[in-house]
């Protein structure tokens, strides 16, 4: 043959070749999780549930709506959403199947399937591909929806609608990307919690105590719309029972709280009488789960930011009456204010004096605020540093920062035989110091000297265990007195979480984006984030919630796959400090190498000619 | 083969032009990732600890000095004429054509091992509690690798193609150019709905190596591009038999 004809058809043949295994291999593939958190890869966890043919005996339908000709971009994502439920369905086998529904194949239901849709929590999206002639727009519904038997059917957005719109409308693909990356890794968790969610029969119910000045609903719209995802979640206020016919006022007041699973009091002003403590500690003593997140010292921050520009911070009457319940239970709550360094702090508006005479006298600045702290479970084993030795708790572990405002710390007490394991899952930093109340709150108090000489104080403490009541070998309340209720003296094991600052589950309100409104900002973000970049620091307030919410509730499952917060920072000290002699290396260094290895070719060189 | 791979990575490191090419590279890499302040690969205004900069700037920095390395290649061996010189030896197009892949590999090897100050430096200034997701680094590390192969395959086929090196050098830039955007773009332009386009562009692959997630179809991708070229090459110069 022709060389050339043959060299032709040689080649011909080695595209069609490789064109070829490519193709097979497209099907045929493995992948390798070499990330240090193995971020791609099913946690065991989630093995557990999919396989526990006790817990989930039925058959799972997955219903995917994320369907029409999508851009390329888009149809990866797709694709690893279609990866991971293969995986799910490995473990599942036949109690797991998936199907396709494509809303707009039939246009007089399409109607009724969207507000179907709607009502589970997922939206429509309209998809655009960057490309210069937008004319026909793919539609499309990024997520799933799970049905069980026997339960309701529950919707799983796959991706944050609003932050892709943006994405799109700012023409923005590397936003996008990033928006598909995260929500790839975030997938597990979506999908394990949400299984774990329709396969438990009952959804067990939260409810935030009222009655003395705790938190409004503004204050805890983040963290009901966080909760309420999962949980029915409601107010109670002990001494407000709905009339029944059949019992008395008191013996309702008594079991106002039976139905309610786990209880959160979030920053009481007022004190507690003894009728409503005798009740919440039978509650506790009946295994209902407590999660206190007290000051014990009123800040009067209205005062800080009205025209006086200062306040104090006075500590409450009696400890709102709470201190020897609390301290029954193994716990005593500091009046005191702690102050963070700096590095530590977390922003806030802070006034001071005005620097332009012809202004206010008072200005408005945002500033490290000490009186911010932001905490952690430090005891993380990280190398190098000897103080973190034993493992973080499973609620903290992998937290980002927790911000706590004019918190105070906990002392947790020693008792003889005590039943109850005290463990710290929240502490301040190594170098810490606080101030007793009465205290004067203002902006010079971050440049007074302090001695900063207290480590690692505890700001949340966990109590697990048999816990004895206060009421133990004393009268019950005079209220309930003749009434037949049963009196326990001592828990059945059950759990409490202590935090010792009441705003750790408030969220900021926005009141500057929108005039004449109030918006209150999602509760792991920071509402100065809008306004300095620099400040758009993720929190852990909102994980500390849902992760402690679970573990008090036993749901360890999801707990175990949310997603971990690793930081990955540079520390902006340590940069200040070596940012010159750091510059200097990473540019010199490796052309010295360069040079080296042209020495050394020179040297060699010169060997070999003189042989 | 060995022999002629010692000889092309001498000619390269007895010659100034290696070492400009990889100075060039850490030299611009250096600046952009530590001292010029206003770019937005710079990592200290990031303040994040991760090299992620390196690997979405190497790619073009590539794009410019890889070309270099290898437009002479061939094209300089056509132009003296010591090609026919070359070809009697008893080699193999193949063996020769990889001898020439393989000694401007080691070059892009040469030139990201230095790099691992970079690494150095995060590892030193990362705050105490920060882990610096070493898993992902070396994905990015290995699909830079890749980058680097498919570009030194490409220049040292389009440097079979000419006697001029800067025809050469044009030639594999935009070749290059082709594979690491014009696919992209065409996809992006055209709105393409089942990423075939995309996938035959580098970027692709490249940012799925990087994500941490190693992927025998992306290695597959490599190494077919890679060889394809070099048969190519082959063809080119089995064609001066004709």
């Amino acid at each position: 043959m022709n060389p050339k004809i043959r060299s032709f058809l040689f080649v011909i043949g080695t595209i069609v070749l490789i064109l070829l295994i490519n193709y097979i291999l497209s099907f045929k593939f493995v992948r390798y999780d070499i990330t240090s958190d193995q971020r791609y890869s099913l946690k065991k966890e989630t093995i557990a549930l999919l396989e526990d043919e006790d817990k989930y005996p039925g058959i799972l339908t997955v219903k995917i709506y994320f369907t029409g000709e999508l851009p390329a971009d888009w149809a990866n994502f797709k694709e690893e959403v279609m990866l991971k439920l293969d995986e799910y369905k490995v473990y599942a086998g036949s109690r797991f199947n998936y199907e396709f529904v494509d809303i707009y194949a039939d246009k007089s239901t399409y109607q009724q399937d969207l507000e179907y849709l709607n009502k589970l929590g997922l939206k429509e999206i309209v998809v655009s591909d960057f490309s210069e002639q937008k004319g026909e727009l793919t539609k499309t519904v990024p997520g799933i929806v799970l049905s069980y038997p026997d339960q309701e059917d529950i919707g799983v957005s796959l991706l944050p609608v609003h932050e892709v719109r943006y994405a799109m409308a700012e023409n923005n693909r590397d936003f996008l990307l990033n928006l598909f990356l995260e929500s790839q890794v975030d997938l597990e968790y979506k999908l394990t919690s949400a299984i774990n969610r329709i396969v438990n029969r009952k959804k067990k119910n939260i409810a935030f105590l009222q009655g003395h000045g705790e938190l409004d609903d503004q204050e805890t719209y983040s963290a009901r719309s966080v909760l309420g995802e999962f949980y029915n979640v409601s107010d109670i206020e002990i001494l407000k029972v709905v009339k029944d016919d059949n019992l008395s006022y008191e013996n309702q007041i008594f079991h106002s709280l039976d139905n309610i699973d786990l209880l959160i009091i979030a920053k009481p002003e007022k004190s507690f009488n003894e009728l409503e403590k005798f009740v919440l500690d039978q509650y506790a003593m009946n295994g209902g789960k407590i999660l206190w997140s007290l000051d014990m010292v009123n800040d009067n921050r209205d005062t800080l930011y009205s025209e006086r520009g200062s306040t104090y911070g006075i500590p409450y009457e009696n400890g709102l009456n709470l201190t020897d319940q609390l301290h029954k239970y193994g716990v005593r709550i500091e009046p005191v204010l702690l102050l963070e360094t700096l590095k530590n702090s977390a922003p806030a508006h802070i006034p001071t004096p005005n620097s332009n005479p012809n202004g206010p006298p008072i200005a408005y600045r945002i500033v490290d605020w000490e009186l911010y702290p932001k905490v952690l479970d430090y005891r993380q084993p990280i190398n190098g540093n000897p103080n973190n030795l034993a493992d973080q708790h499973i609620i903290t572990s992998g937290l980002a920062p927790v911000k706590m405002e004019y918190a105070s710390y906990i002392t947790p007490l020693v008792k003889k035989r005590d039943q109850v394991k005290k463990s710290v899952i929240l502490e301040t930093s190594d170098s810490t110091s606080f101030r007793r109340a009465p205290v004067d709150i203002f902006w010079q108090i971050i440049k007074q000297k302090k001695i900063r000489d207290k480590q690692y104080l505890p700001t949340a403490v966990l109590l697990e265990g048999q816990f004895e009541s206060l009421w133990k070998n004393r009268l019950v309340p005079k209220e309930l007195d003749g009434q037949s209720i049963s009196f326990k003296e001592e828990s059945v094991n059950t759990k409490m979480l202590v935090i010792s600052d009441g705003d750790v589950f408030k969220n900021d309100i926005d009141s500057v984006s929108k005039p004449g409104m109030k918006l209150p900002v999602a509760l792991d973000r920071s509402f100065y984030a809008k306004y300095d970049r620099r400040l758009s620091v993720l929190y852990g307030n909102k994980d500390l919630l849902l992760n402690s919410v679970e573990y008090l509730l036993g749901e360890n499952t999801v707990l175990a796959v949310r997603r971990k917060f690793i930081p990955e920072r540079l520390d902006p000290v340590k940069v200040e400090e070596h940012k010159a002699k750091w510059k200097f290396i990473n540019i010199l260094l490796p052309l010295l190498m360069i040079a080296l290895l042209g020495a050394i070719q020179l040297v060699i060189r010169n060997e070999r000619y003189r042989k | 083969m060995w022999a002629l791979y010692v000889k092309e990575i001498r000619s390269f490191l007895s010659s100034l032009i290696g070492y400009i090419v990889i100075g060039v590279f850490l030299l611009i890499t250096g600046v952009f990732l530590w001292a010029d302040t206003s770019s937005s690969y710079n990592i200290f205004e990031s303040g994040q600890a991760s090299i992620h900069g390196l690997f979405e700037l190497a790619p073009y920095v590539f794009l410019m000095l890889i070309p270099a390395i290898t437009m002479r290649s061939f094209a300089e061996e056509k132009r003296v004429g010591t090609i026919e010189m070359l070809m009697t030896k008893p080699l193999s197009d193949y063996q020769i054509i990889l001898a020439k892949f393989f000694a401007g590999f080691t070059l892009v090897i040469l030139s990201l091992i230095p790099t691992i100050t970079y690494y150095w430096c995060i590892q030193d200034l990362k705050d105490d509690l920060s882990v610096i997701d070493t898993g992902r680094m070396w994905g990015s590390y290995l699909g830079l690798l890749f980058i680097g192969g498919a570009y030194v395959a490409i220049g040292v086929f389009t440097s079979s193609l000419s006697k001029n090196q800067v025809v050469a050098f044009i030639l594999t830039v935009t070749v290059c150019l082709i594979f690491l955007m014009g696919f992209d773009g065409l996809s992006l332009a055209m709105g393409e709905e089942d990423g075939t386009l995309m996938n035959l562009g580098i970027w692709a692959h490249y940012y799925s190596i990087g994500k941490g997630l190693i992927d025998t179809r992306d290695i597959t991708y490599f190494i077919s591009l890679i060889a394809l070229f070099i048969v190519f090459t082959k063809m080119v110069l089995a064609s001066r038999k004709w």
